[in-house]
């Protein structure tokens, strides 16, 4: 028994470390989920669909015409993208350990309702919103995509598939 | 005082490489970029509003618009942290699979 008390502690750290290893699949560490075609396929459509939105916003504010840029002839785009960014939601969430990309995902979604907000809320006061201020949330916009693109290829790249 | 892309992005790429420390060569490669356009968005919207370009109003709104990218950014950059965590962990498994499984005389690892 005293051998036995003896041993226990060193075998302990053993047996947590075989576990760990035991429980990875195919016994190689997979931290992030694995590289997918279809969403990174469909986050580069989206971006497009999301620049082209946000252009033709920023292109009715630079005409200055109030009735051109206010919100009713931009809901249904607004309700489309929001409809896509659902979509690539679910795919994301449906891979696992794919947590980083779906919150990205909802980060893209949250911006642009705060262009909507705003874009409302000019419309409410019958003003029309800078092009400046539309032409950073673009570029902003655009950056968010990209970095989803670019842990989506990271991963590929990394892991060599 | 203006904001300069170079000092921004000095001081994120700093940050950054900190908290990735010896990952951070390969990790630069990858997310570079992305850092980069994060300095030169908050440039853009500071120049805008002292150009009087963009109201009170509409700075606050691009700020937390900025607020969700930046913090995309730092997922993207977490996230190659991991994979590069994650191709240490195997390349150790890798380095004693061949005497781990000899010694147990079945294919463990």
């Amino acid at each position: 028994m005293p051998a036995a008390r003896s041993l226990a502690p060193r075998l302990t750290p053993l047996l947590v470390i075989l576990s760990l290893v035991m429980a990875m699949s195919a016994c190689t560490a997979r931290l992030v989920a694995p590289y997918d075609e279809k969403l990174d396929a469909m986050t580069s459509s989206l971006q497009k669909a999301t620049d082209a939105h946000v252009t033709a916003v920023m292109d009715a504010a630079r005409s200055r015409d109030q009735a051109q840029f206010a919100y009713p002839n931009f809901q249904d785009g607004y309700a489309k993208l929001y409809l896509d960014l659902r979509a690539l939601k679910v795919r994301s969430a449906s891979l696992a350990d794919n947590q980083r990309t779906t919150e990205q995902v909802d980060l893209v979604a949250q911006t642009l309702e705060l262009l909507e907000i705003q874009h409302l809320r000019d419309t409410n006061r019958q003003v029309v919103a800078s092009p400046y201020m539309l032409e950073d949330t673009r570029d902003m916009l655009n950056a968010q995509y990209g970095n989803i693109l670019t842990l989506e290829l990271a991963k590929k790249e990394l892991r060599g598939n | 005082m203006h904001l300069d892309v170079a000092t921004l992005l000095e001081q994120m790429l700093a940050a950054a490489k900190g908290a990735l420390q010896d990952k951070w060569p390969k990790a630069q490669s990858l997310a570079g970029g992305s850092l980069k356009t994060l300095a030169g968005i908050l440039v853009d919207i500071e120049a805008d509003y002292a150009a009087g370009h963009i109201s009170q109003e509409e700075a606050e709104v691009l700020f937390d618009m900025y607020r969700n990218t930046a913090r995309s950014t730092l997922l993207t950059i977490e996230g190659i942290g991991l994979l590069l965590a994650e191709q240490a962990i195997n390349a150790a498994i890798a380095a004693v699979r061949t005497a781990v499984n000899s010694a147990l005389g079945f294919a463990l690892l």
